[in-house]
C-alpha cells in the first residue's frame, strides 16, 4: 500500500512538472506582437546619478510607445547573484523582451543565453559581452570616445603642444579603450608631446593630487586629455590654484565639469558616455518583439559637445552630478531633485 | 577611574616599544629624503621645491587625520573599515546642508562631526556589547551607510561647498596650507589624549590585555567605544575637509581611505591586535607613503610600479616591525 502511495505521489509530481513545462513552453513560442507588449529591465544598480539617468531615459522612451503595456524594472545593487534572481523573476512575469544592464558581464552570460534559448528577445547594453547568444548588444564605441576627445584636443592645440593624460582605472575596459582610442589619434600628430599619463581611479581628490604633481614636474602644460570630467574638473582646479595658465581639456557630460568650464570661460570638449543607451535598448527590444530584423551589435551614434554646445547645455542651477544633454526629455521623467 | 591602577610595568613596556618603533621610522624617512636628494642631483626631478612640499602637505594633512583616528581604534585592539563611508557620507552631508552658504560652515561641520561620533558609537557598541568582531561590525556599518546615503541622495548629491570651506581646503596662511594647521591641531589634541590623559593610559592597557585591564578596574567597553567615537569624528572631519579641497561633494570621495588609514597606522608602528601605536608613528607613516607617492609621480612612474613600490614598503615595514616586537 505504501509503495502504491509513493508511486502515485511520484506520478502526480511528474504530471505537475510536465504541465508546468508545457504551459511555460506555450508562452515562449508566441509570434510577433504589436500591442500589449511587456518589457523587463534588469538594471545593475541605482548607485549613482548616471544610473538614474539611464532609468529616466528608459522610462521616457517607453512613454513614446503605446504598444508597450507594462514594464518591470529590477535593481541588482551591483550583485551578480541578485541580478540572476532578478532575471528569473522577470521571466516569471512573462516579459516579451528582456533588457539587461550587466553587473558583471561574464557572471550573467549563462542567464542571458538561457533567456535567448527560450526565444525571448534579450537586449544587453553597457559593455562588451562575450556571447553571441543574445538578440542585440547596444554599445557605445569606447575607442571612438577616446579618438574624438583626442582629435578635438589636437586640433584645438593646432597639432602642437605638451599635454598630460588622465585615465580612470588601470585595466578597466572602459578606461583602456578610451586611452587606446586617444593614442591612435595622438600618434598622427607628431607635434603633440605626451608629458605623462596616469590613472586616477575616477576619484576627483586623487586626480587633483596627481595633477598637482604633474604641475610640479612640468613647467609647461598646454592641454589635458582626461577620459572623464571627474578628472579634468579637479585637474583644472589644480592649475587655477597653482596660478598656471588655464588650458583646453576634455571630459564627459558631467555638469560639474562643464559648469567649471562655463564659469571660468574655458574651452573644453565633453564626449558623452550617454545614458541614452537604455532608450536605444527599448527601441531594439520593440523591433525584436514586433518581428523586425535586429542587428547583433548596435553602436549608438554620439556627437561630442564643443565649447558652444557646452555653453548651451550646461545647467548652472542644477547638481554637479547632472548629465548634460541626457536630460532632453519631458520633466516628469527626469531624476528627482 | 584613573590610569594609576594599571600595572606600571605594562605601561613602561608599551612606551618602550613605541619609542623603538619610531627609531626605524625616522631612519626610513631620512632614507627616503636622501633618495629624493639623489634623484634631484642625478635627474633634476626636484622633490624639494617649496610648492611641491606644500602640495604634499594638503594630502598629508587629510590622510594623517583619518589615520590618527584609525590608530586610536587599533591601539584599543580594534579596526575601523567604515572610515571611507563615513568620509563620503559626511562630505555629501556637508555640501547638501551648507548649500554654498558661508554662515552654515561651522554649524553643519559640527553636525557632521556629531554624525561621525554616532557611527563610531554604533560600531563600538556592536564590538563591545554584542561581541561582533570589529572587522565584521565596521564592514556592516559601512554597507549600511553606503545604502542609506544612496537612498537619501538618489545618486544625485545636492548643494555646494561654501567659499570659506573651499578656502580652508585650498588656501594658505603665512605660506603654509590651512589644512596643515588643521592637521597640527588634531594631531596635538590626540597626542595629548593618548599620552597625557588617563583615557590614553586606559586605552593602551585595554589594547595590550583587556582581561588585565578589566581586573585593574578599567571600564574596558567604555574605553573601546570611545576609541571608535574618536575615529568616527576624525573620519567625518576628513569628509568635510575633502569637500574644501576638491570643492565638490562626491558619493565615493572617501574610497581608499579605509585601507590607506590602516596601512599608514600599521606602517607607523600600530599593531593589529592592540596595545601599540602612536600619533607620531602614524604621522611618520603618512609622510613615508605620501613622499613615496609624490616621488613616483614626479618621476612619471606608471601606476603599476607605484603600487608595487608602496606595497613592498608596507610589507617591509611590517616585517621589520614584527621582528622588533618579537625581540622586545
Amino acid at each position: 500500500m505504501k509503495r502504491f502511495i509513493r508511486l502515485a505521489l511520484v506520478l502526480g509530481l511528474l504530471a505537475g512538472v510536465s504541465l508546468a513545462v508545457f504551459a511555460g513552453g506555450g508562452g515562449e513560442k508566441a509570434g510577433p506582437k504589436t500591442s500589449g507588449i511587456v518589457i523587463g529591465f534588469s538594471n545593475a544598480g541605482m548607485g549613482d546619478s548616471w544610473r538614474q539617468f539611464l532609468v529616466a531615459n528608459f522610462n521616457a522612451e517607453v512613454a513614446k510607445h503605446p504598444e508597450i503595456k507594462q514594464t518591470y524594472i529590477t535593481n541588482a545593487d551591483e550583485k551578480p547573484e541578485k541580478q540572476l534572481a532578478d532575471i528569473d523573476d522577470l521571466l516569471v512575469k512573462k516579459v516579451d523582451a528582456l533588457i539587461v544592464y550587466p553587473t558583471v558581464a561574464d557572471a550573467i552570460i549563462p542567464a542571458i543565453e538561457k533567456v535567448y534559448a527560450k526565444g525571448i528577445p534579450v537586449i544587453v547594453f553597457g559593455g562588451n559581452i562575450a556571447t553571441d547568444k543574445l538578440t542585440c548588444s547596444v554599445e557605445e564605441d569606447l575607442l571612438a570616445f577616446g579618438r574624438a576627445q583626442a582629435k578635438w584636443l589636437a586640433e584645438e592645440l593646432k597639432g602642437k603642444g605638451k599635454i598630460v593624460m588622465l585615465s580612470g582605472i588601470a585595466g578597466n575596459t572602459t578606461a583602456e579603450d578610451r586611452y587606446a582610442g586617444a593614442m591612435e589619434v595622438f600618434k598622427q600628430y607628431p607635434g603633440i608631446q605626451i608629458l605623462d599619463h596616469q590613472y586616477t581611479d575616477w576619484s576627483p581628490p586623487k586626480a587633483k593630487t596627481i595633477m598637482e604633481a604633474m604641475i610640479q614636474a612640468f613647467p609647461q602644460i598646454d592641454g589635458i586629455w582626461a577620459d572623464s570630467g571627474l578628472e579634468s574638473w579637479p585637474a583644472l582646479q589644480a592649475l587655477k590654484e597653482a596660478g598656471r595658465p588655464m588650458v583646453p581639456s576634455t571630459g564627459d557630460q558631467l555638469n560639474g565639469y562643464t559648469k567649471f568650464l562655463v564659469a571660468n570661460k574655458l574651452r573644453g570638449y565633453a564626449y558623452p558616455m550617454t545614458t541614452q543607451l537604455s532608450a536605444e535598448a527599448v527601441r531594439q527590444a520593440l523591433k525584436a518583439v514586433e518581428g523586425q530584423k535586429v542587428e547583433k551589435k548596435v553602436f549608438i551614434a554620439i556627437t561630442g559637445y564643443g565649447p558652444d554646445k557646452i555653453q548651451q547645455l550646461t545647467r548652472p542651477d542644477l547638481s554637479d552630478w547632472w548629465w548634460i544633454g541626457d536630460d532632453q526629455m519631458p520633466a516628469q521623467f527626469l531624476p528627482k531633485l | 577611574m584613573t590610569g594609576s591602577r594599571i600595572p606600571e610595568r605594562m605601561l613602561v613596556a608599551t612606551a618602550g616599544r613605541r619609542i623603538r618603533n619610531q627609531e626605524g621610522l625616522y631612519v626610513a624617512v631620512a632614507g627616503l629624503l636622501a633618495a629624493a636628494l639623489v634623484i634631484y642631483l642625478s635627474t633634476g626631478v626636484n622633490f624639494f621645491k617649496p610648492t611641491n612640499i606644500l602640495d604634499i602637505a594638503r594630502g598629508f594633512s587629510m590622510l594623517s587625520i583619518a589615520a590618527i583616528g584609525q590608530t586610536v581604534v587599533i591601539i584599543g585592539g580594534g579596526l575601523d573599515l567604515s572610515v571611507a563611508e563615513v568620509i563620503s557620507t559626511s562630505n555629501v552631508f556637508a555640501a547638501t546642508f551648507m548649500a554654498g552658504n558661508n554662515a552654515l560652515f561651522l554649524p553643519v561641520t559640527a553636525l557632521s562631526l556629531a554624525f561621525g561620533a554616532l557611527v563610531g558609537a554604533f560600531n563600538g557598541v556592536l564590538v563591545t556589547k554584542r561581541n561582533v568582531p570589529a572587522f565584521v561590525a565596521t564592514l556592516g556599518s559601512s554597507i549600511v551607510l553606503r545604502g542609506a546615503r544612496l537612498m537619501w541622495t538618489q545618486g544625485l548629491p545636492q548643494g555646494h561647498i561654501p567659499a570659506n570651506l573651499n578656502a580652508l581646503g585650498v588656501g594658505a596662511t603665512f605660506g603654509i596650507p590651512n589644512l596643515f594647521y588643521v592637521f597640527l591641531a588634531c594631531a596635538v589634541i590626540l597626542w595629548v589624549v593618548l599620552t597625557r590623559t588617563g583615557y590614553g593610559r586606559r586605552l593602551y592597557a585595554v589594547g595590550t590585555n583587556p582581561s588585565v585591564a578589566t581586573l585593574s578596574g578599567v571600564r574596558t567597553d567604555r574605553t573601546i567605544i570611545q576609541s571608535y567615537v574618536i575615529c568616527g569624528v576624525s573620519a567625518a572631519f576628513v569628509g568635510v575637509l575633502l569637500g574644501g579641497y576638491t570643492g565638490m561633494s562626491d558619493q565615493k570621495i572617501g574610497e581608499g581611505y579605509e585601507l590607506n588609514s590602516i596601512a599608514v597606522a600599521v606602517l607607523g608602528g600600530a599593531a593589529i591586535g592592540g596595545g601599540q601605536g602612536s600619533v607620531g608613528g602614524t604621522v611618520l607613516g603618512a609622510v613615508i607613503i605620501l613622499v613615496l607617492t609624490n616621488l613616483s609621480l614626479l618621476m612619471g612612474f606608471p601606476i603599476q610600479s607605484q603600487m608595487v613600490i608602496k606595497g613592498l614598503v608596507i610589507i617591509l615595514a611590517l616585517a621589520l616591525n614584527a621582528r622588533r616586537t618579537v625581540k622586545a
